[in-house]
């Protein structure tokens, strides 16, 4: 059982997606019906994989051979812990929601079939992921993650920007996996092993394995999670992703996906802990560990993302930049030494983020595809449903007791507060943010009049898209009773009793707690101030340097294409250039003027293309020549 | 002993001087006796036996002169190779008789493949 | 006499004569059959040369045919690329006037040309191999008589393979000056070294040669044009057949023949593979013509195979072999989709493959599936053929800083290079067709030899392990002193 289970909920969702694109294609029902079955399933059999008894005491690993050649042993197997059962409760828990909301949000598709099957194939290339006991193997799944997220932002392809949004996601998402590889290969080539539980054992014997690499392989390694988790400086993709379909966003671009970066983080993280050491070429670095720089990018994004959310105007944006700040708190986390808060917040931020974007595409359906917010207004009244549980989202995110986001974020600023008083200080502004942006949202969206046309009368989705709204609403309310950390850090569960653990943050850290309500009270009162009733941003009039620099994203996106998409332009120009101007140019004209000199007959032999190449590898071979006898 | 191996090439950098002087001599040859001043169309026309030109030089000629040239090459070449091998035959029956002779039958099996491709795709067919 | 050893290219030879002969008493309507025939016969050959097993080299000839794990393994290569490159040939050859048996007889010729030079441990047999190649594709790639790119592209690869042959001839010429033998040196004595001024400026001249055969700076020239000209089967059989036997020579006479010369222009060969990379995925980048785009990107392949010469190691050679089996499968589907998804006498244009997913959904996976394969994607068999790659020059670097930068060039490389492969992957994919194209129907021959491709694209990128035994099984036979 405790080897099956887990093997079922990885290869259910794969066979699934198998069926579908090669069997029930022409069947839209039965296809859907075979990929929520697989992501359902998958999360009873994590239930039950928590449920039975020891299986989530200790960790173990199933596993079978797959590649032996000289000194490389890697098998493909499933490493089940604590921490991996707890993402994956998390990804089939909210997945398998967001499953069934597509159903209804995709209904009018004409390519329903393939959606689903995108879906199923995405979910087992996550929960490969989740389950990789070695780096060879999550790469492996960490690029499979890559391709169907690619498939699925790019979904509705007839549209140029999804097209677009598409290749920019995979192309950012390379540079990162580049590192990412770079630090795989360091880290094997050092300690001599790819797999997890090994690594971590040949650290513990030796802190000094890594010699002077350690700070450089986790670095590298960091630029994995850079572009997955959507970090500055390659933040510039989940943004634009928001092009695909709104389920997609809140499944890949809020919840999962975009968490594995974290996840990955918190799995290696003994390999980012270990001492600091810089190589000789980069001595000047020294007393700057890991954990310091992922830290400081961190709470960088958190900031920068919470800023440039206060000016967006499309609803998917603003929550995709509030995702982005979220993540930013994760990896500062991390950067703080504190894995179990990371996880505890990335769990409860996949629910209640997709909840808020489950209800962002409830008001876009019934809006007819708007997304603008300055058109949406008084929709508190036609999609009661909908309105109340994105005001559970939203409070959850702004972290108000006693919701599940409380728990997570206040043991972050606790952290924070206790290593590093300047990081506890951004990070409260940040917090700031936060509340003023949703609120901003809540208040532009649901509150005052309608601002639409009047023929347009929005009415709640059906029951089968607002029960999974219901679902992840419960979890949100339910999840600050769950003791994460605690079970992460490997203690029994329910030692302590719930009550002491709601009242936690109280006990601990009570000036933390009291600050971060007053965080969020000062975030809304700002909100109230600007937004009730607003017709327009006022921003812009008031502060019109500050708010179009912040609607143009900081310029990053624009600066990114110019430098980055210039610079690989003008290395194309410039070898064609080569090819045509130096090769044919000024070797052709140039093999001319020094044949003027020396007779007719070269001169016959040097023109039309072939003789320029014929030429060009004389010269090479010439070149060859010189090297050998100089 | 490098010195001695590079000596030993000295003939063939002769014959590279010579190959490049001829070249170049008769290029200034030319050059200089060639037809100076001016040089009316007709002073450039090819001189037949005091004939009127009737076309212009370098007229095109019926591809099938090419293909006889070429197979005339091809089976021509090919016989030069039996002359080294007739000459060490003799030798060679003794201890390698399979060799000597499968491989010179391997060699005309090959040749009577292409003879017979030749003549039944009408490469020999004047009128073609 | 151990001619038997010899049995496989000489199955092939005579096959390509029983070819040429049996289609003169077959009528026009039939000619299709010659060419499934040849394709069996291939096959059978393939087959039939896991009879030979690999244990310790045996020789024929006086020496101058080596069997050996390698050579076999190439062997079999080669055979699986000429099954592919006729399938290809007979798909193609519809839109001859005449001449299909001619074209898959002069296939089966050139892939002959490949075995021996997979077999060559002599000067002399190095030589004519490569030239029974190289005259063979003087025909294959003119071909299309009637097509100008493809008399073009004849004439280009005519005069520069000729300079090519002319330098490698030279090059033999003054080894054997130098050395006064024509075999190379194996296992019987020390390698060829570095003191006789003529021997290390004939092995820079060899080195030459064989660099057009491979495609690699700075005889990289024709790649693209003659890529772009030639008839799809043809250019199929350059850069998975002909590449290969560059690089079984490259190997034979690096690593065996002359390693101490490779030691010592170990820097000069750093250099040129980290040219080939740039300069191929740089030139690609602005490519519209999907012939031509791969011609780019073989020169950068053949860059990145070098890396696997520049450690002289044997890993280094398994990861070349690998390599080249994993390229053979994706550019042998690119080619076979480039013969099937145009229309004869269109340019093949990548915006013109706009829509192939509707017009023919298997093309689309194929030429998309080989494309990440080429770009080194997991899971496909590319992304572990670079990985073994790299490996060895990343450790490499640790004793030597130059061994970084070629790294870093490769990664950079790399990363270019996933612009223009996933720009086809967009246009079959994304992008709109400007007007609306009939279904493609896809020969059941066609069909099975891209579905072999396929296969191996996945299977070998999945399951590394079988064909990563073989190879270095292949690569322990090298006989490095």
């Amino acid at each position: 059982m405790q080897t099956l289970f887990p093997w079922l909920i990885l290869l259910l969702p794969l066979a699934a997606a198998a069926l579908i694109s090669l069997f029930t294609r022409p069947h839209r029902d039965l296809s859907a019906r075979l990929s929520i079955g697989a992501i359902v399933a998958g999360f009873w059999l994590t239930l039950l994989l928590f449920a039975l008894p020891g299986a989530a005491a200790q960790a173990y690993e199933t596993r079978i051979p797959w590649l032996a050649a000289g000194g490389l042993q890697i098998d493909f197997g499933l490493r089940i812990d604590r921490l991996s059962l707890l993402m994956a409760l998390v990804v089939t828990a909210v997945g398998g929601a967001i499953h069934i909301y597509s159903y209804e949000y995709m209904r009018g598709e004409r390519r329903f079939s393939t959606y689903f099957a995108c879906l199923s194939l995405f979910t087992f290339a996550m929960l490969g992921v989740v389950f990789a006991p070695n780096f060879v193997q999550m790469f492996f799944f960490w690029e499979l993650v890559g391709v169907s997220s690619y498939l699925l932002i790019g979904f509705w392809f007839e549209r140029p920007a999804a097209a677009d949004a598409g290749l920019k996601a995979f192309l950012v998402n390379r540079v990162g996996d580049l590192g990412f590889l770079l630090g795989i290969l360091l880290v094997w080539s050092r300690l001599g092993s790819v797999h997890f539980g090994e690594l971590e054992r040949r650290l513990a014997e030796n802190p000094a394995a890594l010699g002077a690499m350690a700070t450089v392989a986790g670095l590298l390694i960091f630029c994995g999670a850079l572009g997955k988790s959507a970090q500055f400086p390659l933040h510039i993709w989940l943004p634009d992703a928001m092009e695909g379909p709104t389920p997609v966003s809140a499944l890949i671009h809020a919840a999962t996906m975009v968490a594995a970066g974290v996840y990955m983080l918190a799995r290696v993280f003994f390999l980012l802990a270990a001492t600091p050491h810089w190589p000789a070429a980069l001595h000047f670095l020294e007393g700057l560990d890991a954990l310091e720089i992922i830290r400081i990018i961190g709470l960088f994004t958190a900031l920068m993302a919470g800023l440039i959310a206060l000016q967006q105007d499309d609803i998917k944006r603003v929550l995709a930049y509030s995702t982005l700040s979220q993540l930013g708190y994760m990896v500062m986390a991390i950067g703080l030494g504190q894995p179990g808060p990371a996880m505890f917040h990335l769990a409860t931020h996949a629910g209640f983020k997709a909840l808020l974007f489950l209800g962002a595409g409830a008001i876009i359906l019934a809006l007819h595809h708007e997304q603008d917010i300055w058109r949406m207004g008084g929709l508190r009244r036609a999609m009661p449903l909908t309105f109340w549980t994105f005001l559970i989202a939203t409070l959850a995110l702004c972290a108000v007791p006693p919701l599940g986001g409380f728990y997570s974020k206040e043991s972050i600023l606790a952290h924070a507060w206790h290593q590093d008083k300047l990081v506890f200080a951004l990070a409260w502004c940040g917090s700031v943010l936060t509340a003023l942006y949703m609120f901003r949202l809540v208040l532009v969206v649901f509150g005052g009049s309608p601002r639409r046309p009047r023929d347009a009368q929005p009415h709640e989705p059906s029951h089968i898209a607002t029960w999974p709204m219901l679902f992840l609403a419960g979890l949100t309310v339910l999840a600050g009773g769950a003791d994460v950390e605690g079970f992460l850090a490997g203690g029994a569960q329910g030692t302590a009793s719930l009550a002491s653990r709601l009242a936690g943050p109280l006990a601990h850290a009570p000036f933390v707690m009291l600050a971060g309500l007053a965080a969020t009270g000062l975030g809304f009162a700002m909100a109230w101030g600007l937004y009730r009733g607003a017709y327009r941003d006022p921003l812009p009039a008031r502060w019109s340097t500050l708010a179009s620099a912040l609607r143009q994203r900081l310029l990053l996106d624009a600066w990114y294409a110019r430098w980055i998409g210039g610079s690989f332009e003008a290395l194309a120009c410039l070898a064609s250039g080569v090819d045509r101007w130096i090769i044919a140019g000024a070797a052709v004209r140039g093999v001319h003027g020094s044949v003027e000199l020396t007779g007719r007959l070269l001169r016959l032999a040097q023109t039309g293309k072939v003789s320029t190449y014929a030429f060009a590898l004389g010269c090479g071979v010439a070149a060859l020549l010189y090297w050998l006898i100089r | 002993m490098v010195e001695q191996q590079i000596w030993q090439y000295a003939p063939v950098l002769i014959l590279l001087l010579v190959a490049l002087g001829l070249i170049g001599g008769m290029l200034a040859a030319s050059a200089a006796l060639g037809p100076r001043g001016r040089r009316p169309p007709i002073k450039d026309s090819a001189y037949e036996c005091g004939m009127l030109p009737v076309q212009p030089g370098g007229g095109r000629f019926a591809v099938k002169f090419h293909r006889v040239a070429m197979l005339f090459i091809l089976f021509d070449i090919a016989v030069v190779f039996l002359y080294p091998w007739a000459v060490v035959y003799r030798e060679m029956l003794a201890g390698q008789a399979p060799a000597v002779l499968g491989g010179v039958l391997v060699f005309v099996g090959v040749l009577l493949v292409g003879y017979l491709h030749a003549v039944r795709k009408g490469a020999f067919d004047w009128r073609g | 006499m151990n001619a038997i050893l010899t049995m496989p290219e000489m199955a092939v030879t005579a096959l390509a004569l029983g070819l040429l002969v049996l289609d003169l008493w077959t009528p026009a309507d039939r000619k299709g059959d010659l060419g499934i025939a040849a394709i069996g016969g291939l096959a059978l050959i393939l087959a039939g040369s896991f009879l030979f097993g690999a244990g310790a080299p045996q020789y024929a000839f006086g020496g101058m045919y080596v069997l050996d794990g390698m050579a076999l393994f190439f062997k079999r290569l080669m055979l699986g690329v000429g099954v592919v490159a006729l399938a290809a040939a007979l798909e193609y050859s519809k839109r001859f006037a005449a001449g299909t048996a001619e074209y898959c007889a002069l296939i089966l010729l050139a892939v002959s040309g490949m075995m021996w030079a997979a077999s060559a441990n002599h000067w002399a047999l190095l030589f004519v191999s490569v030239e029974l190649m190289t005259v063979t594709f003087y025909v294959l790639v003119s071909f299309e008589r009637t097509r100008m790119p493809s008399l073009e592209a004849g004439v280009k690869y005519l005069i520069l393979g000729a300079l090519a042959s002319a330098f490698l001839v030279y090059g033999v010429a003054l080894v054997f000056g130098g050395t006064g033998t024509l075999g190379f040196a194996g296992d019987s004595g020390p390698g060829l070294g570095t003191g006789s001024v003529l021997v290390r400026v004939g092995l820079a001249l060899v080195l030459a040669g064989l660099g057009f055969k491979i495609g690699m700076v700075p005889c990289q020239f024709w790649a693209p044009d003659v890529y772009q000209g030639a008839p799809a089967p043809t250019a199929a059989l350059l850069a998975a057949g002909s590449k290969a036997a560059g690089f079984a020579l490259l190997l034979r006479v690096l690593l065996e023949a002359a390693p101490d010369w490779a030691l010592e222009m170990r820097p000069v060969l750093m250099l040129i593979a980290g040219a080939s990379i740039l300069y191929g995925n740089l030139c690609a980048i602005p490519q519209r013509n999907l012939k031509r785009l791969l011609g780019y990107s073989s020169i950068a392949h053949a860059g990145y195979m070098l890396l696997g010469i520049v450690v002289l190691e044997r890993a280094g050679a398994a990861a070349i072999l690998f390599y080249l089996a994993g390229y053979a499968c994706a550019v042998l589907a690119a080619f076979l989709v480039a013969a099937l998804a145009f229309d004869p006498g269109e340019p093949e244009e990548i915006p013109a493959l706009a829509g192939l997913h509707r017009r023919s959904p298997y093309l689309a996976a194929a030429l998309a599936l080989s494309m990440i394969s080429l770009a080194g994607i997991p899971p496909l068999v590319g992304f572990f053929g670079k990985f073994l790659l790299l490996k060895g020059v990343v450790l490499a670097a640790f004793d030597s800083r130059s061994f970084g930068w070629l790294a870093g060039v490769a990664l950079a490389g790399i990363v270019t290079s996933f612009y223009y492969y996933f720009g086809v992957v967009r246009a079959i994919y994304w992008s709109a067709p400007a007007a609306e194209r009939p279904p493609i129907a896809v020969s059941r021959v066609a069909g099975a030899a891209l579905g072999a491709c396929l296969v191996g694209i996945v299977a070998a990128g999945v399951f590394p392990s079988p064909l990563l035994e073989a190879a270095r099984l292949a690569a322990g036979a090298l006989r490095i002193p």
